[in-house]
């Protein structure tokens, strides 16, 4: 009579379990195995074919990443990149770093209504950002025009547009609102009479920043390089409307093999070596803040 | 006997009170149920019991006890690994959560936060999909019946922690389940507030007239409250009974340490007559208990449990109760009792307690001094196998 | 104390506390001018840009001849320009319900329930996110035109799509992991079945976090170009428009107007968002949506 129940309830409800787990994970699943998988595993695989004037050709094996790696233009474009995403991300931080702190700690009641100006900032349309930069930059834009009405400057300065300089000036606005939150965030976290503490203990502002500051925004730093720096790197809008020849970056000249020379072999090898870089960026990126990801996760329950 | 006749002699057998209420189909029959997670966590471990209709059921333990697991499987949330329950005549395996005539008071209220309080204890109701005025009447029923008839269209975050305690329970009253389950419902109270809680406890069973199994690990609570406690440690049931008998004459060591404050004296038996036992304290003294635990054999082990109450401190050995030479080691003088730490020659530790006009001088911790107990209030359980004491402050911190 | 002591002291202090008056005035100062320098920043482009689409003159650039509405005028009779705002208008309104629908149902799946695949799942949802949207467009390209599927708008989509709904998966699963589990066993213990518990206690209380992914969504897929660049066929969007327009000509008046126009719609929008979102949080006392759009 002293029947033991078996253990079919337990087992009726774990399947029952596994029923709901795959209807909620299958479409997404799907849809990203399909078209996100799917381009990626085609990108990398016309990397290995070759594109003549006569269209699609056979498998080349490795010619195409050794065109790649051999040719002296990519690696002038590339090291221009590199110039230009670190000095722009550099600019950047500066400017970040004590905009997220005043944001945390200095502006009480204001501080929503500039958080939101912040954000809608970086929601507005890049292509009227840039390009209200262009018209800022040129030769007759208004701040040549200021500068020469003010007396500073005798001619334009005429590597304001369409130079490096330009790339570095319109990422470095267009990206700092999505810089600037991050460390923003991680600096929520703090308790701001740490500060004061400092104060009090005789630090002056630059120890203070450098001391205190800066570790705990460090944080919301590695995010900030994270979220920014390899769209910096492959930017290509930008460069396209305000870099002229000089500012010609890695994404301009992806884009020049894929759609104007039709080279799709050597830009799909450009593109998954550009694939291969961003990946592993972030995953340095990710272990060194990986400290700090714990911190802002648990903090971030705010 | 049908299989539910069966069930219950079995479960009888193995308690000694009666429920309160003595029916045909109790509200709800636990039979040798365990729960485990994974491989290795035995939660609970074949427990039984029923509870009658009407009754004032707990389950009572320290954190960790299992008493948790046993609610929630009351509720559904948790499947048994093995054993049966039955919930008002219908066996709980083929009822999922929201089918069973339970409903549970959660610890933290669970407030649904974007619904009004009217909207909150309506929500059960409506799903029963009753008619709206009978919803309506029900929902000012029970916010009557708890004292909250005008905060119906509030927000639960504009009350305080024992508003929306009342509420959680009306929420779970509106519906008329056969069981009200409770998970320390009054934890998170204020001292004065959670007396008056229990108070009204009592008083809303009493009127709704339904079965409350409450889950608490405050042992004062559940001698308050209960028609009957069930105390756990460690996944079993130690002792199950009304909160006199629990209290005096408790089954298990550990129900002794974990109900009030007890001395626990180990000892062997020498003598066992119709008065009760003689108990043969280590350090050589002689005692009378009248009433003894099942198991108490002449020859073996045996545990004393004294309640500090109950012992009465003698400057000189008296002659004609057993008593116990000990030293005073320490006095806390608490209002109307002073609470003396003492010392037995062999080093064990009792607490007594004195009344504060009767307390002694300074003189009496110099020397020895005696503490008697007459054989009414000693009570014997059998010793564990290592003769270990158990003292009152390692089983129970609350005590 | 004497006198005067008591009368040096209060003088010293009444000197020490001008002085840190006015070091606390500059710090505000410097404050003030460092935000305003930020804000010209961030929105001084825009604004000229504003003033110049009233300017009656072909070149963009001082100094300012006269106000005009022609250049506005000049957009409503563009059929490009119409055609490619609606495309925009439209490629967003499907995108958008379509990334809450697979972002949710992603979150739920990967922070509800513990199994074996869990791991790879989130990786695979969270890698969109680390890959170069420059490189999802390239390769959105490269797989159609080997699956022979002709560029068009939705193909702009299809790609756009896969590349933000991993965000709508993001922002949801941080509202999911803080959900009170509790409420969803009482709501079942009172009776409510699995659907009741979702329409009647999870969606309501997670609906500021999908009303953000909404709006946010919305506005990144009316944004996009990079990957709608590639992935377009003859149809354009707006920003393609923009973008060749200012190849072909370099300043281009009508471009000002209509930026005007867009900027100005989007600001009212997100502006509108704004306060929606506040009035919800003070009926679900939920913390602020801002975190969340931050993650």
């Amino acid at each position: 009579m002293h029947e033991v129940l078996d253990e079919e309830p337990v087992v009726r409800s774990r399947s029952h379990q596994r029923g709901r787990i795959i209807a909620y994970v299958t479409s997404p699943t799907v849809v990203l195995l399909v078209f996100f998988v799917g381009p990626m595993a085609v990108l990398g695989y016309m990397s290995f074919l070759k594109f003549g004037i006569a269209g699609v050709g056979g498998y080349t094996g490795f010619d195409n990443y050794h065109e790649v790696l051999t040719d002296p233009t990519f690696w002038e474009v590339l090291w221009t990149t590199f110039t230009i995403a670190t000095v722009a991300m550099i600019v950047m931080l500066v400017f970040a770093l004590p905009l997220a702190s005043v944001l945390a700690f200095k502006v009480k009641r204001y501080e929503l209504q500039l958080l939101l100006l912040l954000v809608l900032a970086d929601q507005l349309n890049p292509l009227i950002r840039v390009y209200a930069w262009r018209i800022l930059l040129g030769k007759n834009g208004i701040i040549n025009t200021t500068l020469e009405f003010l007396g500073l400057i005798n001619q334009p300065i005429a590597s304001l547009l369409f130079s490096k300089t330009a790339v570095v000036i319109v990422t470095s606005a267009e990206y700092l609102a999505i810089a600037t939150i991050p460390i923003y965030a991680a600096l929520k976290a703090v308790d701001p009479s740490m500060l004061e503490a400092a104060n009090d203990l005789g630090a002056g502002t630059f120890t203070r920043y450098r001391k205190i500051l800066v570790p705990l925004a460090a944080p919301g730093i590695f995010v900030a390089l994270i979220l920014v720096y390899i769209p910096l790197f492959t930017e290509f809008l930008t460069p396209a409307l305000v870099g002229g020849t000089s500012g010609f970056m890695i994404g301009n000249y992806i884009e020049q093999q894929i759609l104007k020379t039709g080279n799709w072999g050597v830009g799909s090898a450009m593109s998954f070596l550009l694939l291969i870089f961003s990946v592993v960026f972030v995953g340095i990126m990710y272990r060194l803040g990986r400290i700090g990801r714990l911190q802002t996760a648990t903090t971030s329950s705010q | 006997m049908t299989d539910m006749e069966e069930a219950q002699v079995r479960v009888d057998q193995t308690q000694d009170a009666d429920p309160i209420v003595r029916d045909d189909t109790p509200a709800i029959l636990v039979e040798r149920v365990t729960k485990r997670f994974g491989e290795e966590t035995v939660a609970v471990n074949d427990i039984s019991f029923t509870v009658g209709k009407s009754e004032f059921f707990s389950l009572l333990g320290p954190s960790g006890c299992g008493k948790t697991t046993t609610l929630r499987m009351l509720a559904g949330f948790e499947t048994p690994t093995a054993g049966r329950i039955v919930i008002d005549g219908q066996d709980a395996v083929t009822l999922p959560v929201h089918k069973r005539n339970t409903n549970l008071v959660f610890q933290n209220y669970a407030l649904f936060p974007h619904m009004t309080i009217q909207q909150n204890v309506a929500f059960g109701p409506e799903r029963k999909r009753l008619p709206r005025k009978e919803v309506q009447a029900r929902v000012a029923e029970v916010l009557e019946a708890v004292r909250l008839p005008d905060y119906a269209s509030r927000y639960p975050r504009e009350l305080s922690g024992g508003q929306q305690q009342r509420v959680a329970l009306a929420r779970a009253l509106a519906n008329r389940p056969a069981v009200l389950l409770l998970d320390e419902p009054l934890g998170a109270l204020d001292l004065k507030l959670r007396e008056n809680m229990q108070f009204e406890l009592k008083r809303i069973q009493r009127e709704v007239g339904i079965s409350f199994v409450y889950v608490t690990h405050d042992q004062g609570e559940a001698l308050t409250m209960s028609d009957r406690i069930a105390v756990m440690n460690k996944g079993k049931i130690e002792h199950l009974g009304a909160p006199e008998e629990v209290y005096l004459r408790p089954k298990s060591l550990f129900t002794a340490g974990f109900i009030g404050q007890a001395n626990l004296l180990p000892g062997t038996i020498e003598t066992q007559e119709s008065s009760g036992l003689g108990v043969r304290l280590s350090d050589g003294s002689l005692l009378r208990a009248e009433t003894s635990a099942e198991g108490c054999e002449v020859g073996e082990k045996a545990t004393l449990m004294i309640r500090p109450e109950h012992l009465r401190l003698e400057l000189e050995q008296p002659g004609d109760v057993p008593s116990i030479p000990v030293r005073l080691k320490d006095e806390t003088f608490q209002g109307s009792w002073a609470r003396y730490a003492a010392e037995t020659r062999e080093g064990a530790r009792i607490v007594l307690l004195v009344p504060s006009d009767a307390r002694p001088d300074a003189g009496a911790f110099d020397r020895e001094v005696w503490v008697s107990c007459s054989a009414e209030h000693a009570y014997a359980l059998p010793g564990d196998e290592d003769g270990d004491v158990v003292t009152a402050e390692e089983l129970s911190p609350s005590a | 104390m004497t006198a005067e002591a008591v009368d040096l002291e209060l003088v010293a202090d009444r000197r020490v506390l001008a002085s840190t008056r006015r070091r606390e005035l500059a710090g505000t100062a410097a404050r003030v001018a460092f935000l305003v320098f930020i804000g010209a920043v961030l929105y001084g482009p825009l604004l000229i840009l504003v003033v110049f689409s009233f300017n009656d003159s072909i070149i963009i650039a001082l100094p300012l001849e006269g106000f005009t509405t022609k250049w506005y005028q000049q957009v409503f009779s563009d059929p490009l320009v119409i055609e490619a705002l609606k495309n925009s208008i439209i490629i967003a309104l499907v995108v958008t319900p379509v990334c809450i629908v697979l972002g949710t149902l992603a979150a739920v799946g990967i922070s509800r329930f513990r199994y074996i695949l869990r791991a790879p799942v989130a990786g695979l949802v969270g890698a969109p996110l680390v890959v170069p949207w420059l490189l999802i467009g390239v390769g959105g390209l490269l797989f159609f035109s080997r699956l022979h599927v002709p560029l068009s708008l939705n193909t702009i989509g299809v790609m756009q799509v896969v590349s933000i709904f991993p965000l709508v998966t993001a922002i949801v699963a941080a509202r999911l992991v803080r959900f009170d589990t509790s409420l969803e066993e009482a709501a079942r213990d009172l009776g409510a079945t699995q659907w009741e518990v979702l329409r009647y206690i999870v969606l309501p209380l997670i609906a500021p976090a999908l009303a953000a992914s909404a709006i946010f969504a919305f506005s990144w897929s009316f944004n996009n170009f990079t990957i709608s660049y590639f992935t377009a066929g003859f149809q354009s969007t707006f920003p393609i428009w923009v973008f060749s327009t200012l190849n072909h000509a370099k300043n281009v008046p009508i471009v000002n107007a209509i930026s005007t126009l867009v900027a100005a719609v989007q600001v009212v929008i997100l502006y509108a968002a704004w306060r929606l979102s506040r009035h919800w949080q003070a009926r679900t006392g939920d913390e602020t949506l801002t975190p969340e759009m931050v993650i």
